[in-house]
């Protein structure tokens, strides 16, 4: 592998495949008891495995510097991240302590954190994640290193702040005459950010191409496996076996779909201890799901849509609303030992990990709600044995232990213990965000096939904009708390019309190089705290339309049956001119004709 | 289950002192078992002509003032030693296991439930006000003087112990997303306490069992050596050192210092065993021990 100066590649491969490891042994910093067995990295002609630590030290952070994933936990909390900055600038330039500080400060400016002289004073733990990120890459760029590694450096951050972090970072690191390396599994960040693409399977680079080239067409398997995993992700049409649409079709069997489940006027706050302060988690929400549909809750992280979720399964008590689901009220932590509604609800996680209990083998997990329904012997094995093969596991895996199988598995495990008490409503919270793009794609494929097969509901919690496009029939965008749009899916990823939509599906990062994101709607800043939120319209401080003194009270406007927005007059108006749908149907254009 | 005998195996290459401790707990495991084999005399017959006779053949460690051979009665007391600290570290573990999950998770929820939690919970800070070993002295004088009521004392003084292991785990796992599920799944709060919670907060109770019956013995001794264990003749490590006690001013030290030292050996065994058992546990520390 090899980089030349201004230039920026993409690393990319899925967990495991040896990314971030190459990207530590290009600083030689690989954690013990690993090793670098052979191979040499030439930095200027020098060997870099050959330096001594000292020497090394010296290259580190000052010629070549790293960005890591998690920006919180690398600043030193006791510290203001000025001190941290200015560390690093006193440590490789010698310089005074004015001096750094008037750099830091400069540098604070550059990554684009408002009030910079105020912030040198701050705490990690006053910061964001998104400015916490922002205060790495200051840090890393202190020195103007010739070289950047940035490694996965916004995969935890929202989309949203995603777009602008990327952006930011490119633009710096290439006005400051820097390379780039991304290290990533994500293609969307690679189609869009990077020069080249290396992808990397079990250690090795399989593909080592130029972007534009790679996105039209790799060469080798893996690498063709991983772009078309990503690209289902994005298209609706690419699944082969259904020509029209992934979707399933709703049943319309007589006149009036039956309602399953309705919501209306839900609130949850959350007392702030010590304070009469609340977290306004979830406010006003109302929305409603007939059988075999989709809905799809969409939003940042802070905008209430787990809350909602959690609320419905009654593992939080809602403040106040209603919720009616099939002719019963819902929302008390006993409402599941009532035998009729007993496992007709069900949850898939976000940390497929995390929801299997380590100690049970598949086999009891997956029966755990059989059990309960008092199902006989027969019956429940029978039933087990049908929706573990439904998920695609075999029977002889049954006896294993949660640890002993990859993550995807472990989510279908999940999954096939959530269908098997035969639900009416499965909630999905963020199913595939833990996965890597082909565990994503086939999870994707799995759980539409489900619903094909059973017919049941999903309430899809996401802010991954490309599954729930694949997936939904209808899409609620939350905000703050507040349903901002509402409607049928084909129609607001065709012409969204609250500017917050706008923003959130203009940042989405397709895998295509030749479709153009529409940067102009982008949004600013991150998601305002919800203890304290802005009287009038709560998007004001990041509105990609808003003017000076922009005070306008959004109302709920009706467009049309099955699309309602609750904006302001004005920014509707705007809205209105704005043609994002070129954005995903020309990529669903270009993959098809791919195919 | 060979991986985890071979990390059993390389766990203790890197540490030799953990492999002294398994030797140790086991030799007095044996002893205890098998002491009418080993002992040449009759732990609780006096030789009243062979009284406070320095260590020499036949007596390997000499006779006490009654004339009772020192070598037989310190081989026979991890018999009674042993039999009061295992039972009373067992029922102490389950008492604070059961209780202790309760409090954990019923902690802060309202009503009945809530409310048991907190008694539970103030309950052992009232145990645990105590230093342990007064609290033990007036669980004896209550019961009376008796093997089960020392088996009592420790169950007693050590369940908070637990007790609060298992609250904090049980803090923890109750909101662990599988815990969720298996609520979603319908399944009651028992069995969820019992099939998730338990199963999956036993490791760090293992580790602090061996270490406390290490302590179960000490304990033991000390009630026995100011007279509120175990009576004479019976053989027991504590009431010997104690009538030993005023010999050793006119230079009789042996009948005191040999089971001091047996004492003394059985408990760091037990310690050993418990800090072995501690780092196997948690994978983190194993992984770092290995490596180091």
């Amino acid at each position: 592998m090899h980089i030349k100066s201004r230039e920026i590649i993409a690393l990319v491969g899925e967990s495991g495949s040896g990314k971030t490891i190459l990207s530590r042994a290009i600083m030689n910093l690989i954690p013990k008891p690993g090793r670098l067995n052979s191979g040499a990295v030439l930095y200027h002609d020098k060997n870099l495995i050959d330096l001594s630590n000292e020497e090394l030290t010296r290259l580190r952070g000052n010629r070549i510097a790293t960005i890591v994933s998690n920006p919180k936990g690398e600043l030193d909390p006791l510290e203001t991240i000025g001190q941290q900055i200015s560390n690093v600038i006193i440590h490789h330039l010698r310089i005074t302590r004015e001096e750094a500080k008037k750099k830091a400060i400069q540098l604070l400016k550059d990554v684009k954190i408002p009030d910079p002289e105020r912030r040198f004073e701050a705490y990690p733990h006053e910061l964001s994640g998104g400015m916490a990120q922002r205060v790495i890459i200051a840090i890393s760029l202190a020195c103007d290193p010739e070289i950047v590694i940035s490694d996965d450096a916004t995969s935890g951050l929202d989309v949203t702040v995603q777009a602008q972090v990327l952006e930011l970072l490119k633009n710096l690191v290439l006005n400051k005459g820097s390379s780039l390396i991304f290290v990533t599994r994500d293609l969307g960040v690679a189609a869009h950010f990077a020069d080249r693409v290396c992808v990397l399977f079990n250690g090795k680079i399989v593909e080592d191409k130029s972007t534009t080239d790679f996105f039209k067409g790799p060469k080798n398997e893996y690498a063709k496996k991983l772009l078309s995993a990503s690209k289902f992700q994005g298209s609706k049409k690419v699944n082969s076996h259904n020509e029209f649409s992934t979707r399933t079709p709703v049943e319309n069997k007589g006149p009036v779909k039956e309602k399953l489940l309705e919501v209306s006027n839900l609130v949850k706050h959350f007392p702030i201890s010590g304070s009469s302060a609340v977290v306004q988690a979830v406010n006003d929400v109302s929305f409603s799901l007939s059988s075999g549909e989709t809905l799809a809750l969409v939003g940042e992280s802070g905008s209430g849509k787990t809350t909602i979720g959690r609320c419905l399964l009654g593992l939080e008590q809602m403040t106040s609303g209603k919720i009616n689901f099939m002719n019963k009220k819902l929302g008390q932590r006993q409402s599941f030992r009532d035998p009729e509604l007993m496992g007709k609800i069900q949850l898939v996680f976000q940390e497929p990990a995390e929801a299997l209990n380590p100690k049970m083998t598949l086999y009891d997990i997956v029966s755990e709600p059989l059990k309960n329904l008092r199902s006989n012997g027969h019956n429940l094995e029978k039933a087990v044995r049908e929706s573990i093969d439904r998920v695609g596991i075999s029977e002889s895996d049954m006896n294993r232990y949660p640890n002993e199988i990859s993550m995807g598995f472990q989510q279908r495990v999940g999954i096939a213990r959530a269908i098997v008490s035969n639900p009416r409503l499965i909630i999905l919270d963020e199913p595939t965000s833990a996965l890597d793009p082909t565990a994503r794609a086939e999870i994707m494929e799995l759980l539409i096939q489900i619903q094909k097969d059973l017919s049941t509901s999903y309430l899809f919690i996401s802010h991954d904009l490309s599954a729930v496009k694949h997936i939904s029939h209808k899409v609620a965008i939350l905000y703050l708390g507040k349903i901002i749009e509402q409607g049928d899916a084909d129609r607001i990823f065709a012409s969204p019309r609250h500017p917050y939509s706008l923003g959130l599906l203009s940042s989405v990062l397709l895998p295509s190089t030749s479709v153009k994101r529409p940067t102009s709607v982008s949004l600013d800043g991150e998601i305002p705290s919800p203890i304290n939120l802005p009287s009038g319209c709560s998007l004001k401080s990041r509105c990609p339309f808003r003017e000076e003194l922009c005070e306008d009270i959004p109302e709920t406007v009706h467009l049309s049956d099955d699309h309602v927005v609750h904006a302001c007059k004005q920014c509707l108006t705007k809205t209105a001119k704005v043609d994002i749908m070129d954005y995903f149907e020309k990529f669903e254009q270009e993959t098809n004709s791919i195919q | 289950m060979t991986g985890k005998f071979n990390l059993f195996f390389r766990v203790l290459k890197k540490r030799p002192d953990f492999m002294l401790g398994y030797i140790i707990v086991f030799l007095i495991i044996i002893i205890a078992i098998f002491a009418p084999l080993f002992a040449p005399f009759d732990p609780i017959k006096s030789d009243a002509k062979n009284y406070l006779k320095a260590p020499q053949w036949p007596y390997l460690m000499g006779t006490d003032a009654t004339g009772m051979d020192v070598f037989s009665r310190v081989l026979y007391a991890p018999r009674v030693d042993l039999a009061i600290a295992l039972l009373g570290t067992l029922l102490s573990a389950v008492l604070g296991v059961i209780l202790g999950a309760i409090a954990g998770f019923y902690d802060g929820s309202g009503k009945v439930a809530g409310f048991g939690s907190a008694f539970i919970m103030r309950s052992a800070d009232v145990v645990q006000a105590f230093p342990v070993f007064v609290f033990a002295i007036a669980v004896v004088a209550v019961l009376g003087q008796s093997i089960q009521s020392l088996v009592m004392a420790i169950a007693f003084v050590n369940a908070p112990i637990y007790l609060r292991l298992m609250r904090s785990q049980c803090l923890s796992i109750r909101r662990m997303r599988y815990v969720e599920a298996a609520y979603l799944a319908g399944t009651s709060d028992v069995k969820i306490i019992l099939a998730h919670v338990i199963p999956n907060s036993i490791a760090p109770l293992l580790a602090q069992l061996s270490v406390n019956i290490g302590w179960a013995i000490l304990l033991t001794s000390a009630l026995s050596f100011i007279g509120a264990g175990v009576e004479a003749p019976t053989p027991e490590w504590g009431s010997m050192i104690s009538m030993g006690f005023q010999n050793i001013v006119t230079g009789h030290w042996w009948p005191s210092i040999f089971p001091g030292l047996a004492l003394a050996v059985t408990v760091l065994g037990f310690a050993l065993v418990g800090s072995s058992i501690e780092i196997l546990a948690d994978p983190v520390r194993t992984r770092k021990l290995l490596l180091s």
